[in-house]
Formats: C-alpha cells, sequence, structure tokens
C-alpha cells in the first residue's frame, strides 16, 4: 500500500518544470517578440491562464482525501 | 525587442516595406488541438459515470484526478504557448535594402540571416491545396546569387503580392546602386 500524497511530489517537480518553461518562453518573448502592445498582451494572457490554472489544482489538491492509500499488489489467500 | 522601425544595422533611409508571419490559418489548427485536448478529460469522465461508475467512487481518485487533471491542464496551456511562440517569433521582414529571415526552433534555437536585395536573383511562389488556394496563402523561396541557400517564407499570406514586391524592390535597389555617385574621386 502507497500513500496517494506521493503524487504530491510529482505534481510539484512538474509544476516547477512549467514554471521553468514559463520563464523562458516569456523571455523569449520580451526579448525578441515585436515590440508592440500586443506582444505584451498575449504574455500577460498567457501567465493569467497559467495562474488560473494554478489556482483551480490548489483547489482541486485541497478538496482531494489524501489519506487514501493504493493498493499496487493485490491481496491473494495463501490458503484455498 | 524588435523594433520594426529600427532594425539592426540598418541603413540611413531604410523603411520597411513587409513584415511578414506564417498564416492564421496555423494558429487556427492550434487552438483547434488545443481545445479539442481540454475538452479530452471532461469526456471521458461522462464516460466513466456511464460504464464505470465504481470507478469514480473509489476513495483515492478524487486524489488522483486532481494530480492528473493538474499535470494534463498545465502541460496543454505549456504546449500551446510553445508552439504559439514558434508562430509569433517566426518572421520575414522586407525592407528597401534588404531581407531578413528570423526562425525560432523550438525553445533554445533561433537562427536569424539576411540577404541584401542586390543579390536576389529569383523569387517564387507556390500555393498547393483547396485550403491554401481559398484563403490565398502559401511558400515564397527567395534565391540569391551565388549561394546553395535560399529563404523560404512558410505559410505567408499573399505569397504572390510579396513575390512580386520583393523583386520590384531588387530591381528598384540595383537601378538606385547604378545611379550613386561614386564613393570616392580621385582628383586631377
Amino acid at each position: 500500500m502507497i500513500p496517494v500524497s506521493i503524487l504530491l511530489i510529482v505534481f510539484v517537480a512538474f509544476m516547477l518544470m512549467v514554471l521553468l518553461y514559463t520563464f523562458f518562453n516569456v523571455y523569449h518573448m520580451i526579448r525578441f517578440g515585436e515590440a508592440r502592445l500586443r506582444t505584451v498582451l498575449i504574455v500577460v494572457v498567457y501567465l493569467l491562464c497559467l495562474a488560473s490554472i494554478l489556482g483551480w489544482s490548489a483547489y482541486l489538491i485541497a478538496q482531494a482525501d489524501w489519506s487514501a492509500s493504493i493498493q499496487i499488489i493485490p491481496d491473494t489467500p495463501l490458503l484455498p | 525587442m524588435l523594433h520594426i522601425s529600427h532594425l539592426p544595422n540598418s541603413r540611413p533611409g531604410e523603411k520597411t516595406v513587409l513584415f511578414l508571419r506564417r498564416h492564421w490559418v496555423g494558429v487556427f489548427k492550434l487552438v483547434a488541438i488545443t481545445l479539442a485536448a481540454a475538452a479530452a478529460p471532461i469526456i471521458v469522465q461522462f464516460m466513466l459515470s456511464y460504464v464505470a461508475p465504481g470507478v469514480l467512487a473509489a476513495p483515492a481518485t478524487d486524489a488522483i484526478s486532481a494530480v492528473f487533471l493538474s499535470i494534463y491542464y498545465l502541460s496543454i496551456i505549456t504546449f500551446f504557448f510553445q508552439e504559439f511562440i514558434d508562430y509569433y517569433l517566426d518572421t520575414w521582414i522586407v525592407t528597401t535594402e534588404r531581407i531578413i529571415n528570423i526562425e525560432q526552433h523550438g525553445l533554445f534555437q533561433r537562427v536569424a540571416s539576411e540577404m541584401h536585395l542586390p543579390s536576389v536573383q529569383d523569387s517564387s511562389a507556390e500555393i498547393k491545396g483547396a485550403l491554401h488556394t481559398f484563403l490565398d496563402y502559401g511558400d515564397v523561396f527567395i534565391q540569391s546569387a551565388g549561394e546553395a541557400k535560399r529563404f523560404h517564407f512558410k505559410n505567408v499570406a499573399h505569397p504572390e503580392r510579396v513575390r512580386v514586391t520583393i523583386l520590384r524592390l531588387a530591381e528598384n535597389d540595383r537601378i538606385r546602386e547604378e545611379h550613386r555617385p561614386p564613393s570616392h574621386i580621385i582628383g586631377n
């Protein structure tokens, strides 16, 4: 039996990767994008969408029951 | 940031004539794929509620689906923005003096090259397919003198108009060069 809360480690690791990717993507847009308001708006809209998804994820995770466990190997009786 | 009116290494009097990106159809396809991917978990949950309702009622399902859905939607939005940046940062700029080809390949590769107008030898436009024909977008190829590589404008709007504009600018630049007074005059 493994606790479900171990998945939170996976989620945090993935979230850090997403934040790193976001940093590089925003950097590219600011550095190489066209110097117009449109570029800034695109970046702002993306960051708002990302923040919304992160907020919704936090809500879902807060609502879940983390005391449950997952059974990897099913119980098998030794005697018939 | 890239200032269209102040390009790097610009000559005095140089003006930007065309600023091109790939046709908006590419973004439309990307948005459609993203929306379809975003709707997939909702459809799967709907089907599971009819086919296997016990799965959704299991004690660990809430936690597993919370993590899975979070990772899934974060992946979708990251993928979408990455692909959008690839579209947005691929630009072709035609000025009165040169053609600038800027292509973004993934996260850490960016290629920028220039071709001066007098060296443009040939230009061709290609429109293939029904959608391309109806929406008037396609590829433009610019061949310069003495270079194996050529510029390839991918899926730009009005390719024939772009081709004609480039050839006209190249011809005007050649005429201007011919009539330019010599930069050095050796006196008697």
